[in-house]
């Protein structure tokens, strides 16, 4: 920093340095004796803390963070007091913008600002919308200060002693309320990821503290939003739906032969042999209806068709099955006495189906009904559930990440 | 002070002028020394420490589509926090206060009100709090006042001395108050608006050319 600094002395060993943040520190360590104390006439004690914790950020390193560039001044070790649980901030400073903060709890960072407004103002409800995200209370704690090294624009120790702190999230974003008997103050936060925290210090990532879990603001995609996934979903589903009608309005859907056969017609040989018949254009599907009039029945028969122009065969059975009945005071059925067999790429020519039935002992005859050019659905149908398998394997996913991501709240939705 | 009057330095003699009637004092500009007018009260020289502020005497900005340049300043140094409260003079001659701490920036009238003492004792942080007829406010902090400085010309600030407890209000639409409170007695305060650099135009304030 330029300019002509204040020089302070420590008033425990006598130490004296240079204050970075001029007339603006009112609290410091002393960088011989380590000891927290206050420049103001209010607080002349001293705090000396137990233990020294490692910083991934230096005092003095100056970072671009959403094109301003700040400096650490700051670094404090804070205590949650009912769950004990422990985490860092740097504190940060930028002339034209003030302080921010970055805070680090389990290898996840967020940016942290004070911001004018009081998003939730005379609301008391837990869930609120602020700047077209709704934010939901995630934790309230009080908190201590264990550790503090470097310049402070206002008495870190004291105010954290005495501050409740709600913090609301949506993520990335958070939003902090810190309430005391002289002040309140509303901050905003956002998730940063450690590659955009080494890019903005100049310090590699391995110096960072390592990753656990999902971190309480730690977006679960940063590239898109459920609602445009769902959407760009709906929009392709029915992109292929209309193009399936379109295309099926091509569809010639021609019934090519349908005749009865009965058992006392069959042969020595116990087979159908139909007349020949045309089928037309290149290769399509071609479907095979069988019907039989069932009633607790089966009907069962192996089909043969048969090109007549070069002696190929397409082979396929077909088995149908309906009983019904009575019972228990409520009438039940199952199976169907419909059968549909659907031979793809079919060229054209002239053709004719050898039929091989077996009857049942009431059961005496069936019909068959082919058509050529049907249109199909199940094309469109896989494609489909190709598109929605992703946005919901992803939102499936979501969820359970969320539900990691609450796990650690007392004020899960989840519960 | 009298506008456009020369006043003379007790300590350089270098010649000063008063750009506003309601003046309150003038700091030398060459060695610092307070001139007060001679039938005012005197204060004692109370030169500013150096921060970290951006703006500077000779600041120009617009606000409300009104040109000002700052032209002297009060800082209050508070337990937790500092309030630069800037004198600004707008082109019509009329005064306001541009107040800035840690990057927060809010323009005031030099307009002062009272506030009862009945009043006054419900004013806290986090509490909402209803002034006359139109305006509701949310205490946002409460902080003693430990020491002062000003420099350049000082516009009507009431109260300028220590002790007091600064308090300031703000309701969502960007209206803020900042009172002064004294123990049992009426509380002073001033109106003002809620603003940021953007709005401002701040042209001629201090480069910190390592910030950018």
């Amino acid at each position: 920093m330029s300019g002509n600094n204040p020089n302070v002395s420590c008033p425990s060993c006598s130490h004296s340095f240079t204050l970075k943040g001029k007339a603006m520190t009112l609290a410091m360590t002393c960088p011989n004796c380590h000891i927290y104390y206050r420049r103001g006439n209010w607080n002349k004690d001293i705090t000396k803390f137990e233990n020294t914790y490692p910083q991934a950020l230096p005092l003095g390193a100056k970072g671009k963070i959403d094109g301003t560039v700040y400096e650490v001044m700051g670094f404090l070790v804070k205590k949650e007091k009912r769950y004990k649980y422990t985490w860092r901030e740097y504190m940060l400073f930028n002339p034209y913008l003030g302080y921010a903060f970055l805070s680090e709890y389990d290898g996840h960072w967020n940016f942290i600002w004070p911001i004018e407004d009081n998003p939730k103002e005379h609301r008391v409800d837990n869930s609120f919308v602020y700047e077209h995200e709704t934010y939901q209370l995630f934790q309230k704690y009080n908190a201590e200060v264990i550790y503090a090294n470097g310049e402070f624009f206002f008495d870190v120790v004291d105010l954290t002693d005495s501050t409740l702190t709600e913090e609301y999230i949506a993520p990335p974003f958070l939003l902090g309320r810190e309430v005391n008997e002289d002040s309140l103050l509303w901050f905003k936060g956002e998730y940063i990821t450690e590659k955009e925290l080494s890019e903005a210090f100049d310090i590699p990532a391995k110096n960072f503290p390592q990753k656990r879990g999902l971190g309480y603001t730690e977006p679960v995609s940063t590239s898109f939003s459920d609602q445009s996934l769902i959407i760009v979903g709906i929009l392709l589903c029915l992109f292929v739906i209309l193009s399936q009608l379109f295309l099926s309005s091509f569809d010639k859907n021609t019934v090519v032969y349908q005749d009865t056969f009965s058992a006392d017609k069959l042969t020595s040989q116990k087979v159908f042999i139909t007349p020949s018949f045309t089928l037309e254009g290149s290769s399509k599907n071609l479907d095979i209806e069988t019907y039989a009039p069932l009633s607790n029945d089966w009907f069962y028969a192996e089909f043969t068709l048969i090109n007549e122009d070069d002696g190929t065969e397409y082979n396929f059975t077909k088995e149908i099955e309906y009983y019904s009945g009575y019972e228990g005071g409520e009438s039940w059925s199952e199976g169907s006495m419909f059968g549909e067999a659907l031979l793809s790429k079919i060229p054209g020519g002239h053709y004719h189906i050898n039929i091989y039935p077996e009857f049942s002992t009431l059961n005496h005859e069936f019909s068959i009904k082919v058509t050529r050019d049907l249109p199909t659905y199940t094309n469109m149908w896989v494609v489909i559930l190709c598109i929605i398998i992703y946005p919901a394997v992803y939102l499936v996913h979501k969820r359970y990440r969320e539900q990691a991501r609450w796990s650690e709240s007392d004020y899960s939705p989840y519960d | 002070m009298i506008r456009n009057q020369l006043y003379s330095c007790p300590s350089c003699q270098l010649s000063c002028i008063a750009r506003s009637d309601e003046t309150i004092l003038l700091t030398c500009r060459h060695c610092g020394t307070v001139i007060s007018d001679n039938n005012a009260k005197k204060y004692s020289p109370a030169p500013v420490p150096e921060d970290w502020s951006f703006i500077q005497i000779g600041t120009k900005g617009i606000f409300n589509n009104k040109d000002f340049v700052v032209i002297g300043r009060i800082r209050f140094q508070l337990r937790n926090d500092y309030k630069n409260c800037w004198t600004i003079i707008y082109n019509d001659n009329q005064l306001g206060w541009l107040i800035e701490s840690m990057g927060s920036l809010a323009i005031f009238e030099t307009k002062t009100y009272s506030l009862s003492v009945e009043h006054t004792s419900k004013l806290k942080a986090n509490v909402v709090i209803k002034i006359g007829k139109d305006i509701k406010v949310t205490g946002e902090y409460v902080e003693k006042c430990e020491t002062l400085s000003y420099e350049g010309e000082v516009g009507p600030w009431k109260d300028l001395s220590t002790g007091f407890f600064m308090i300031q209000a703000s309701s969502n639409n960007g209206t803020v108050l900042m009172f002064t409170v004294r123990p049992q007695q009426d509380s002073l305060y001033i109106v003002g608006k809620k603003t940021d650099l953007q709005q401002l135009k701040l042209e001629n304030s201090i480069e910190w050319n390592e910030w950018k």
